[in-house]
C-alpha cells in the first residue's frame, strides 16, 4: 500500500524532490525555492502516485497492448494519435484512488480553498540537456475546486501518452513503457504580464546575448502563437538592451511596452542569477513584474545550435494547432484554396489536348506538372494540417462526454455532401434502377461478358444497346453524368475516365447485392432519436453556456473532414489531366518511332516526354523502369501469415475471398462480398467499398478515409496491417475481425501432416 | 528499427528455441489431448527436435499410439508483465522413437549439449529417446500475430 508521504511531496521539501519522483520541472522548482527565488507555492503528486493510479486501474496493461500492437518505429503518426486518444480516454474514465483524492484534498485545503491553481506536467528526464519535452505534455491553468483539480491531474497524466509525446519518444528511441509522470500543482497567478527568458540566445549561443519576451496575459498565449510578444535582446557583456521590438497587438491598452527598462533589468538579473545557481544556460518562464515577479519554470536551454540535431520537438508542437489557428486555416482552405483548385481543374478541362501540336503538348505537360507540384505542396502544408479539426473534435468530445467508445464522435462526421458521396449516391441510384429492371440488368451483364467490349469501352455500342432497352437511356444519361462529373480522377497512376466499364461493373455488383424491398446501403440513413445522437450528447454534456463553443468545434470538425475528402478528389483530377496529356504524348512518340512502349507514366516520365516533344531526339527514348518489390521474398523472410494484427477501425466480423486492389483493373474485378485488401482506400475509389464484406488496409488510422467510410457502412475493417497487400494473396479466405483488429488468413481447420516413413538413420 | 525486428522468422524461431530449455509437448490418445513439460534440443536447421522420456509415462504411451505431436515453446519469463513482448511458437510434426543409440550418437549429443543433466538419464534402459520431424512452425508475437513457416 502506497504511503501519503510517497505520493505528495511539497516543493519546499528539496531533499525529497528528487527528479525520479517529482519529474524535471518539480525538481527544478524545488531547487529554485531552495536558492531563494520567488516560486508560486505548491506540491507535487509524485511518479509513485501516477504508477499507483495506472496500476490500480490496470491502465498500464492496456497501454502495453496499445503500443505493442506494432513496433513503435513502424507506427504512422495517425496510428500514434489513435492510440493516444484511446489511452487518454482510459485515463479520463478511470477512478482516482481514494488515497490520492484525500491527499490532494488536504493539500488543496492548505493552499487555500478558493485559490486558482495551475496543474503542470513534470516527467523525469523531460527537461534534461539532451531532451526537451517542452510543450508536448499538458498543463491546465486556472483550476478551481477539488473536482476540477482531480480531473486536471488525470488530463496532465494522460498527456504523457499524447501523440506528440509518443512521436518524440519514437524519434529519440526512448521506451515509452519506462515513462512516468508527476504533476506539479501550484497557485495560479492571474493577470500578467508573463513571458519567457533565455539567459543565452537559443538560436545561437555564440552571439553572447540574452532574450526576453512578454505577453499581456498568460504564457499560453505566447506558446500558442495567439499573441505577438514584446521582445528585448540584452548584451551579456554590457548588460544593456541592444534591441527591442513591440509586439503587434490590436488592444490599445497595451500601446506601450509591457515592461519598462527597470523591470526588464530586474527580470534579466533574476535570469542570470538562475543561470549561475542552477549552473546551466536557462530557459525561464515567468509571470508578474517588480515585486510580484514569480518564476514558473526553469530548464536548460536545448534548442538552437545545440548538439542534438535530431531533436524535432518543435515540429511535434505543430501537431496540436489551437482552435483559432484551425479556424483561420479552414476559412483559407474553404474560401480560397478549394475554389482555386476547382477552377484550375476546370480551366484545364476546357483544353482540347488533341488539337495541340507536339510543341504545344510538350509545354502543356510541363505546365500541368508544375500545377500539380504546386498543389501537392499546398496539400501537405495546408490541407493535411486541416485534418486536425477532426482530431480537435475527437479530443473535445471525449473530454466532455467520456464515451465508452472513444471514436463515437466519428458519427458526427457522417452524412456530409462530399464529392465522393455525391458520386456514390448517384451510383447507388443507378444500381437501384438495374435491380428492378431485369432486361436492363441482362443487357449490361451480357455486354460485360463480351470480352471485346469489356476490354475496350465502346460508347456507341453501349448507347445503341441501351436505346432499345426499357430504362436504358435513363441509365445511359446517368452514366454520362457520372463519368463527366466524377471520373476524371486518377487511381494509382491510371485514369478512371479511360474505362467507364469500371463503374458499370461496380453498379452491376451493387445491383446484385440489393434485394427487392431492401434499401441500398448507401441510401440508408441511421435513425437516431433526437436525444441519443452524439451531437446532442455533446451539447448536453457541455451545458447551454458552452453550446456556441461546442457547435464551433463540431462545425470545424465537419468542415475539416469534408474538405479533406474533397481535396483528394480535386488533386486526383489534376493528376488525371496530367495523365491524359502524358498518354497522348506517349502515343504520338510511339507513332513517330521515338518511343517503343510504355506501361505506366508518372511524374518522373513527364519531363522526359515533354522534352522529347519540344526537342525531338534522334534516338529512341528509354523510359526508366519502375522497380517492383519482390514480394515472394517477404513471405520467405517473415513466414506466411496466419493471423495479422492491426487496428480495429470498424467493428464487426466477416469472412470472404481476398481481393487485392492495386490498380484500375483490380477495381473492375472486385466482386460483391469479397474482402478488400489494399494499401489505403482513397476517395477516388470509395465507390467499390459498399461491395466489400470486410476491409484490410496497410495504412493505419481511425480517421483515414477507409476507416470512416467503413464505420459509416458498418463494414468490418482492420487497418495498419503492415504489408497486407504483399502477404495476402487473391482468392485466399480471409476473416476480418473489426472488434479485435485481427485478420485471419486461410481456413480455420489445420491439416495434420500426412507424411510417413521417417528415417531413423543418424 | 529494433535489431530483433530485422531478423527473419527462421532466426527468430531459432533464437527463441535456443533460449529455452523446456517446452510443452502435446500428445493425444483416443482424442484426449495431453500436455507434458519436456527438456528439448532443436537442430540448427530447425527440422528436428530431440527429447527423452521414461517409458512408463502417459506421454510415451500416447506417442506409441499416435505419432502426431505439437511442441509449444515461449519466453514469457523474460516479459512477466508485458504480454505484447512474449514470443512463442508451436511446432507440429511426427515423433519417432530412436531405438538404438549410445552416448556417441548424434541425437544424444545434441540433447546432452543443451541438457547436460540428462546424460545419466539417457543411459537407463527405461528411458526412450525421441526425434520429432518438424513440418511447420506457427510463430506468435505481439499477442495475436501468427506466422507460419516450414523448415522445408
Amino acid at each position: 500500500m502506497i504511503k501519503s508521504e510517497e505520493m505528495v511531496i511539497k516543493l519546499n521539501e528539496t531533499d525529497k524532490c528528487l527528479e525520479k519522483y517529482v519529474g524535471g520541472k518539480g525538481a527544478s522548482l524545488s531547487r529554485l525555492i531552495a536558492h531563494g527565488f520567488r516560486v508560486p507555492t505548491g506540491f507535487c503528486l509524485s511518479t509513485k502516485a501516477y504508477r499507483y493510479f495506472i496500476e490500480t486501474n490496470e491502465i498500464d496493461s492496456a497501454i502495453k497492448v496499445e503500443l505493442g500492437r506494432k513496433p513503435l518505429a513502424k507506427m504512422r503518426w495517425e496510428e500514434l494519435w489513435d492510440s493516444a486518444l484511446r489511452i487518454r480516454s482510459m485515463f479520463l474514465k478511470s477512478n482516482m484512488p481514494d488515497t490520492i483524492i484525500e491527499d490532494v484534498k488536504q493539500q488543496h485545503y492548505i493552499m487555500g480553498e478558493f485559490s486558482s491553481l495551475a496543474v503542470r506536467s513534470s516527467a523525469p528526464g523531460e527537461d534534461s540537456a539532451g531532451l526537451s519535452f517542452a510543450g508536448l505534455h499538458e498543463s491546465i491553468l486556472n483550476v478551481s475546486g477539488i473536482d476540477e483539480l482531480i480531473n486536471a491531474i488525470r488530463v496532465v497524466w494522460a498527456s504523457l501518452w499524447s501523440d506528440a509525446a509518443l512521436l518524440y519518444r519514437k524519434e529519440m528511441k526512448l521506451d515509452p513503457n519506462k515513462s512516468a509522470m508527476a504533476a506539479v500543482i501550484q497557485g495560479f497567478q492571474k493577470g500578467g504580464p508573463s513571458g519567457v527568458g533565455f539567459s543565452k540566445d537559443p538560436r545561437d549561443a555564440q552571439l553572447d546575448q540574452s532574450i526576453i519576451e512578454a505577453v499581456p496575459g498568460t504564457n499560453n498565449e505566447l506558446v500558442d502563437g495567439i499573441v505577438e510578444p514584446d521582445r528585448w535582446i540584452i548584451s551579456r557583456k554590457t548588460k544593456t538592451i541592444i534591441d527591442q521590438n513591440k509586439g503587434n497587438r490590436s488592444n490599445s491598452d497595451y500601446s506601450d511596452f509591457l515592461l519598462n527598462t527597470n523591470e526588464i533589468m530586474h527580470l534579466y538579473n533574476e535570469i542570470l542569477d538562475i543561470e549561475s545557481k542552477m549552473q546551466w544556460a536557462a530557459d525561464v518562464e515567468w509571470t508578474g513584474k517588480g515585486m510580484d515577479l514569480s518564476i514558473l519554470q526553469a530548464r536548460p536551454i536545448t534548442s538552437g545550435n545545440q548538439s542534438n540535431k535530431e531533436d524535432q520537438s518543435n515540429w511535434y508542437l505543430t501537431l496540436r494547432p489551437k482552435l483559432q489557428k484551425l479556424k483561420k486555416l479552414s476559412v483559407r482552405v474553404n474560401d480560397k484554396l478549394i475554389p482555386q483548385i476547382k477552377k484550375e481543374g476546370e480551366l484545364q478541362s476546357h483544353i482540347d489536348i488533341g488539337k495541340l501540336n507536339d510543341r504545344e503538348l510538350g509545354e502543356l505537360i510541363r505546365n500541368r506538372l508544375s500545377i500539380l507540384k504546386k498543389w501537392r505542396k499546398i496539400y501537405y502544408d495546408e490541407f493535411i494540417p486541416l485534418a486536425h479539426g477532426v482530431r480537435q473534435l475527437g479530443v473535445y468530445y471525449n473530454n466532455e462526454v467520456r464515451p465508452e467508445d472513444p471514436y463515437e464522435f466519428m458519427s458526427i462526421l457522417e452524412g456530409q455532401e462530399m464529392i465522393a458521396s455525391k458520386r456514390n449516391h448517384l451510383m447507388s441510384s443507378m444500381a437501384n434502377l438495374i435491380a428492378i429492371n431485369t432486361e436492363l440488368h441482362e443487357v449490361l451483364g451480357n455486354l460485360l461478358q463480351d470480352s471485346k467490349y469489356r476490354d475496350h469501352f465502346d460508347c456507341n455500342n453501349l448507347k445503341n444497346k441501351l436505346k432499345v432497352t426499357s430504362g436504358g437511356m435513363d441509365f445511359y444519361n446517368s452514366l454520362h453524368k457520372l463519368t463527366n462529373e466524377f471520373s476524371h480522377v486518377s487511381f494509382k497512376g491510371e485514369n478512371l475516365s479511360d474505362d467507364p466499364n469500371i463503374y458499370i461493373h461496380t453498379i452491376l455488383e451493387l445491383a446484385n447485392s440489393i434485394k427487392v424491398g431492401e434499401k441500398s446501403q448507401l441510401s440508408d440513413e441511421e435513425s437516431y432519436s433526437d436525444i441519443t445522437t452524439p451531437e446532442n450528447k455533446l451539447l448536453k454534456a457541455v451545458g447551454k453556456n458552452r453550446h456556441e463553443e461546442a457547435k464551433e468545434i463540431i462545425d470545424l470538425g465537419r468542415l475539416s473532414w469534408r474538405l479533406r475528402d474533397d481535396d483528394n478528389i480535386l488533386i486526383g483530377r489534376l493528376e488525371s489531366q496530367l495523365l491524359d496529356a502524358l498518354n497522348l504524348a506517349g502515343k504520338r512518340l510511339i507513332e513517330n518511332g521515338k518511343l517503343n512502349q510504355y506501361e505506366k507514366l508518372s511524374d518522373t516520365t513527364a519531363l522526359i516526354l515533354a522534352e522529347a516533344l519540344l526537342y525531338p531526339p534522334d534516338e529512341i527514348i528509354e523510359l526508366p523502369q519502375e522497380e517492383s518489390e519482390d514480394l515472394t521474398k517477404l513471405i520467405s523472410k517473415e513466414g506466411k501469415p496466419r493471423q495479422l494484427v492491426g487496428q480495429p477501425a470498424s467493428p464487426g466480423i466477416a469472412s470472404g475471398t481476398a481481393r487485392i486492389v492495386q490498380n484500375i483493373k483490380d477495381l473492375k474485378d472486385f466482386k460483391f462480398g469479397e474482402v478488400l485488401i489494399c494499401d489505403a482506400i482513397q476517395p477516388t475509389m470509395t465507390h467499390i467499398v459498399p461491395l466489400a464484406s470486410g476491409i484490410v488496409e496497410r495504412r493505419g488510422g481511425m480517421l483515414i478515409h477507409g476507416a470512416i467510410i467503413a464505420r459509416e457502412l458498418n463494414i468490418p475493417c482492420v487497418n495498419g496491417v503492415a504489408d497486407a497487400a504483399a502477404l495476402i494473396s487473391n482468392g485466399e479466405l480471409v476473416t476480418v475481425d473489426g472488434f479485435l483488429g485481427i485478420v485471419t488468413v486461410g481456413e480455420p481447420e489445420l491439416n495434420l501432416e500426412k507424411r510417413d516413413n521417417i528415417s531413423n538413420s543418424e | 528499427m529494433d535489431e530483433y525486428e530485422e531478423l527473419s522468422i527462421r532466426d527468430k524461431i531459432l533464437e527463441l528455441a535456443q533460449g529455452q530449455l523446456f517446452g510443452v509437448l502435446c500428445t493425444q490418445n483416443n482424442q484426449q489431448p495431453y500436455g507434458s513439460m519436456i527438456g528439448f534440443a532443436l537442430s540448427n536447421d530447425l527440422k528436428n527436435v530431440v527429447f527423452a522420456t521414461p517409458k512408463p509415462t502417459r506421454k510415451y504411451k500416447n506417442l506409441t499410439n499416435c505419432k502426431n505431436v505439437a511442441l509449444v515453446v515461449n519466453n514469457r519469463e523474460k516479459h512477466p508483465t508485458d504480454l505484447m513482448k512474449i514470443q512463442a511458437f508451436t511446432a507440429t510434426g511426427k515423433a519417432e522413437e530412436i531405438l538404438k543409440y549410445n552416448s556417441q550418437s548424434s541425437w544424444v549429443k545434441m540433447l546432452v549439449n543443451k541438457q547436460s543433466y540428462l546424460s545419466e538419464f539417457l543411459e537407463s534402459p527405461t528411458t526412450a529417446l525421441f526425434r520429432i520431424k518438424i513440418f511447420r512452425y506457427f510463430y506468435v508475437c505481439s499477442f495475436q500475430e501468427v506466422r507460419e513457416w516450414s523448415p522445408g
